[in-house]
């Protein structure tokens, strides 16, 4: 077991470090010159004074030497600093990660919760009118881009309902102290009760157009899952017994066709963290999504550089954690051959 | 006598028709009719060419030119002159809807084509040679597949600039990777083979091997994942356009059209809603087509 | 059993957690009725601005969030009435020495500061020098204190300084928002860059506390104007208009600035929705390098017709201005008039430009502004150019990116778009940007020997009718040359529920809070 872990986290590494230069690669070699309009020369700098900068910046030192620099940046921690604000960049990561989490934690607890939902019902009522309907709706959920769907709650439950805010994740004026910098938890920590149930109002819009996706295919998942569970033997034999059909469901049949789904949802994580650009762009949510956009629209290499560093890191070690978590849960993994790779 | 002579033509007639039978019974036509049975792969199949057909000649079908600006009728709700109303610039939404059918679906086939081509080089290589080639080009392959694809593909934006060319390459690199691994995979349980081991004696060269033995296999596969691959890039191609990434103005294209008037989506929401709905409907169509095929070639998913 | 266990727990605390949340979602729509707060309604304003205050360090802010905030918290000598009059305000009275080159301030008595120290000369004097000694972070002090010598205190409440050379409009630069003055006492000692700084000032609120996208002012019942009606002003930046608008109609907010010309229709049902001039001009730019020959530049703009433009991207909200110098500050009535749409030329003029340049590159900030941004406008350009013959490109960049494409040697672009909100109310201000001397912001690229004369001679010039001359002159040569082609000055529209009272906002888009009450619905 320990062995399996171990040898998944060793190569953990050369593929993170093949990240680090893809995204090096991308950002120093292929993109604009940053030295344009920046250091202290600023504006009116001239060609020499460019150059000065970049030579400071350590832009003219040869490749494998930037990059050596820049892997040990990262693994100490100083992702370089942002062009436009100046400041460190893995402070204004970390300021912002917490607000993405929540997003993606309270997404991923929709999606899944209300994924599986649908997944069992439309499996008992299989080619029923309920079943034909949630089907048509995860054809839709797939096929729908989250960024519309967004636009489309906003509109309706905003614009026209005016139940929830439209963007932005709490009414600053409410807060009083940040202690953990997750807004969730702090106002829980502090009482402020207020100041929660306005941030699960800004949160819901946003965490459902976000899970839209993963709802869909977790429920088609848990479906095709649960269909082929029920064709089982022990299945048979359960209702040979003569238990009855919930507890034949709920007892036996739920906790194995759950498995691939749990590593299906593990793996959405990535598309996740990519839909929680556009989610976090429409409603304007403070999270490292709508901070990447920023960056790239305003040419802030460095943080660009740092983000998709960041996120793929922590993409590839939770994948990681699923595999391991698939293995726990389901020990006849471990005796058969895993698939390519 | 008669009787006889009937009795042989009919064994004769029998005989022929089991062979008709046989030969009729062969994977095309399995596929073909379970994926006529499915009505959802069926609808979703004309659709595609439909959408395919408007990308051509969509051209000579728009009622206005999609970069017209009329200043009298801006902003306008939909009605019968302007079916999908119009924009800011009194540019009429349906025509540029039609218009930008072109643009996604241009971008759709030709990414997937792009990434197509180069994945199953990769992933023949990969597969075929094994060994040192193979690690490096998976390691390679992980390091693209553990950045989330959207977010590669605009961190390619970022680097590459803007534009639809542009757009159209980040989006075939976010995808190769896809392709590689099922062309790897095949090639790895292929290879043992002994009919490769004797197209090897005979001396018939790597590549010939190669599209001797991927071609007949994973034909299917590549099919199914290239139809779901096309509806992924369209998407991909309106979350670039969204951002602003994509085409630059004035040319129409459904992304673009969105992310343009988020602004006014309180005060004239059907400038928001039509190209949506257009992307919503092609990437459905593709998606389902994607179904219905891996459904139709794919004995063991059929009974779901 | 044990998993399955979990699970219903697991289900049930959702389940719970929904339901309080739900709850929790009706309480907040109920609250206006409802529950109590802690300031009674009427007494608190909340303000939803279009961005975020860049910093609200009185000397080092140049961006109009800041001055916006920062205007009822601290206070300038002068500052203008809504006739764009220079009026009393820390200082009641002024004059200029016969040469001209000594200004003096007679200032107001009994004048404290929130931290209780006095307002007086010397603090003034404190504060002028704070600018002096960190003049790289200070983006004012060259504009304001140009050509200064020095400062003398000539009593406890008079104040002069001398120049080295005449300035006709001295005075109205004490107006600017970065030199209000601030109490000595709060900034002593200091380093300029110290976060931690509390500055005190003179003005009818204190800052109670900022965060992330929010300021709250809390009033200050010793104010010398007289007791402010509202207790606590909350100023919240949201970027997006959407999320300005559904805050207003949640009741969130009480007054929403940027209104986008689109929603103003459907806001004026239930909102008042006024329009605040802005004291600003928005102009087309031609490349005076690339395209030379300023009959080539008048026939460009021969293709374009500005007035329908205008009124298109505005929905009828603005007229398009005539001249470059905002009318409020100086209508000219007799000057020669820009380039007017008329396509006659329009073929010869194309065949010129093409021999000249296949394709004119149109560049453009593609992040919004007044109208939806520098997109609309360039493809509004694009579509008149296209008319008459002309290929376009359009690039739209960040705003970074557009400062280093529109300056000095790394000009990239053929055609472009500025917009110019003044610093202080004087002609010099507005033409200064074409200078030579000024490359940085002379997108166009002009340089012109006569209108650089002018702008020396408005310089020293006191008497109004002269200076009239010499700015309709200098209009004149625009006109002629052509390296711009003014669009609108651009207006702002604010919106707010009908029990506010007295929201009133002078061209230079301050608004004097302590006057503002709100009435119990």
């Amino acid at each position: 077991m320990f062995k399996y872990i171990l040898k998944r986290s060793l190569l953990l590494i050369p593929v993170l470090l093949g990240v680090s230069f893809a995204v090096f690669l991308i950002m120093r070699v292929f993109s604009a010159d940053p030295s344009v309009g920046e250091g202290a020369a600023g504006k009116y700098a001239n060609e020499e004074q460019r150059q000065a900068w970049r030579d400071s910046h350590g832009l003219n030192d040869p490749i494998p030497k930037q990059f050596f620099l820049f892997v040990k940046g990262a693994v100490t921690g100083d992702l370089g600093k942002s062009y436009k604000t100046k400041l460190p960049v893995l402070e204004e990561i970390l300021a912002r990660l917490p607000a993405t989490i929540e997003l993606a934690i309270a997404s991923t607890l929709i999606s899944s919760v209300l994924g599986i939902i649908i997944g069992v019902i439309s499996s008992i009522k299989k080619n029923t009118i309920i079943d034909n309907l949630a089907m048509i709706f995860v054809s839709f959920g797939i096929s729908i881009p989250m960024f519309w769907f967004a636009i489309m709650l906003i509109i309706i439950f905003s614009g026209q309902l005016h139940l929830f805010p439209s963007g932005d994740v709490i009414d600053q004026s409410l807060i009083v102290e940040s202690i953990t910098g997750f807004y969730s938890i702090d106002t829980l920590l502090t009482g402020n009760f207020e100041a929660f149930f306005d941030f699960l109002r800004h949160l819901t819009l946003p965490s459902i157009a976000l899970g839209l996706h993963s709802m869909a295919v977790v429920a088609r998942m848990t479906r095709s899952s649960m269909l082929d569970t029920l064709n089982q033997d022990y299945i048979r034999t359960a209702r040979a017994k003569g238990l009855s059909e919930k507890k034949v469901i709920t007892n036996h049949a739920l906790r194995n066709a759950l498995i691939p789904v749990i590593t299906i949802i593990g793996l959405q994580l990535g598309g996740l963290l990519g839909g929680a650009v556009l989610t976090e762009t429409v409603f304007s949510w403070p999270g490292i999504g709508k901070y990447t956009v920023e960056s790239i629209l305003n040419s802030d290499f460095p943080v660009v550089q740092a983000v998709v560093l960041f996120v793929a890191v922590i993409f590839v070690i939770t994948n990681l954690v699923v595999d391991v978590l698939y293995v726990v849960l389901d020990p006849r993994i471990k005796f058969t051959k895993k698939g390519a790779v | 006598m008669k009787d006889e002579i009937n009795k042989s033509e009919k064994v004769a007639n029998l005989q022929e028709f089991v062979e008709q039978d046989f030969k009729a019974e062969t994977k095309i036509k399995i596929v073909i009719d379970s994926f006529k049975q499915n009505k959802a792969a069926l609808v979703s199949f004309f659709i595609v060419v439909f959408l395919i057909f408007i990308a051509i000649f969509g051209r000579y079908l728009m009622p206005y030119d999609p970069n017209i600006q009329d200043r009298n009728v801006i902003h306008q709700d939909a009605s019968l002159s302007h079916l999908f109303g119009t924009d800011e610039h009194g540019r009429d939404i349906f025509s540029r809807i039609l218009y930008g059918t072109r643009t996604s679906i241009f971008v759709g086939i030709i990414a997937v084509c792009v990434s197509l081509f180069v994945g199953t080089v990769f992933g023949s290589i990969a597969g075929y040679y094994g060994g040192k080639i193979d690690s490096v080009i998976m390691r390679v392959m992980d390091v693209v597949l553990s950045i989330p694809s959207i977010l590669l593909a605009i961190a390619l934006m970022a680097s590459l600039g803007k534009g639809i060319d542009k757009a159209v390459l980040a989006i075939s690199i976010v995808a190769i990777p896809d392709y590689a691994m099922i062309v790897r995979g095949c090639l790895l349980s292929e290879k043992e083979n002994d009919y490769v081991q004797a197209a090897k004696v005979v001396g018939a060269s790597d590549s010939f091997i190669i599209f001797k033995t991927i071609l007949p296999n994973i034909a299917s596969s590549i099919v199914i994942r290239a139809t779901l691959g096309v509806s992924s890039a369209i998407l991909e191609a309106a979350a670039l356009g969204f951002l602003g990434l994509g085409v630059q103005p004035p040319i129409a294209e459904w992304g673009d059209m969105l992310g343009r008037s988020r602004m006014f989506m309180l005060s004239y929401p059907h400038e928001v809603f039509f190209p949506g709905a257009a992307i919503s409907l092609t990437v459905l169509a593709f998606n389902l087509l994607g179904d219905g095929l891996r459904d139709a070639f794919d004995p063991k998913s059929r009974r779901l | 059993m044990k998993i399955f266990k979990k699970t219903t727990s697991f289900m049930l605390s959702l389940f719970l957690l929904f339901t309080v949340f739900f709850c929790g979602c009706f309480n907040k729509s109920n609250e206006n009725g409802g529950t109590e707060k802690k300031d009674s309604k009427s007494e608190t304003l909340t303000i939803a601005m279009t961005a975020e205050p860049r910093t609200l360090n009185v000397p080092k802010m140049e961006d109009s969030t800041s001055s916006f905030i920062n205007y009822n918290v601290f206070e300038t000598l002068v500052d203008y009435d809504k006739d764009l009059k220079l009026r009393p305000r820390l200082a009641t009275r002024w004059a200029v020495s016969e040469d001209g080159l000594v200004y003096t301030f007679d200032l107001r008595e009994g004048v404290s500061f929130s931290d209780g120290t006095s307002f007086n000369a010397e603090a003034v004097k404190k504060n002028a020098e704070r600018m002096l000694a960190n003049k790289e972070e200070c983006a004012f002090c060259e504009v304001i204190f140009e050509g200064l010598k020095k400062i003398t205190v000539d009593g406890e409440h008079k104040i002069s300084f001398h120049l080295d050379k005449k300035c006709a409009f001295f005075v109205k630069k004490m107006a600017i928002c970065a030199f209000s003055i601030v109490s000595p006492k709060s900034f002593e000692g200091k380093d300029i860059n110290d976060t931690n700084l509390k500055q005190s000032g003179t003005g009818p609120y204190t800052l109670a506390q900022t965060g992330t996208g929010f300021v709250k002012l809390i009033s200050r019942e010793n104010y010398w104007g007289g007791k402010p009606l509202i207790k606590t002003l909350i100023f919240k930046s949201m970027p997006e208009s959407t999320s300005r608008e559904v805050a207003l109609k949640n009741n969130e907010v009480d007054i929403i600035e940027g209104v986008d010309v689109n929603s103003i229709e459907k806001l004026e049902k239930e909102f008042t929705v006024k329009k605040t001039v802005c004291v600003s001009s928005h102009y087309i730019a031609l490349n005076c390098d690339n395209i030379e020959n300023p009959e080539i530049r008048k026939a460009i703009f021969q293709m374009i017709n500005i007035p329908e433009m205008v009124k298109t991207i505005s929905k009828g909200t603005t007229p398009h201005i005539k001249q470059f110098l905002p009318e409020i500050i100086i209508p000219f009535s007799n000057v020669i008039k820009y380039p007017e749409f008329n396509l006659e030329n329009a073929k010869d003029a194309s065949e010129a430009i093409k021999k000249l340049k296949k394709e004119l590159k149109i560049l453009a900030v593609s992040s919004s502004g007044s109208f939806g941004g520098g997109r609309v406008l360039a493809e509004k350009v694009q579509a008149y150019l296209e008319a008459a013959g002309i290929k376009t490109k359009i690039e739209l960049v960040d705003w970074k990116t557009y400062q280093t494409k529109t300056k000095g040697e790394g000009r990239d672009f053929d055609i472009c778009f500025g917009g110019w909100i003044c610093d202080f109310m004087d002609p010099h201000n507005f033409y200064s940007i074409f200078s030579e001397k000024n490359m940085d912001l002379n997108y166009p690229g002009f340089k012109n020997a006569k209108f650089e004369e002018l702008l020396e001679k408005g310089v020293t010039t006191f008497d109004e009718n002269e200076r009239k001359d010499i700015y309709s002159n200098a209009e004149d040569v625009l006109a002629t040359e052509c390296p711009i082609l003014p669009l609108y000055s651009a207006p702002a529209f604010a919106a707010f529920s009908k029990n506010v009272k007295d929201f009133v906002t002078t061209p230079t888009g301050s608004c004097d809070f302590y006057k503002v009450s709100k009435t119990k619905d």
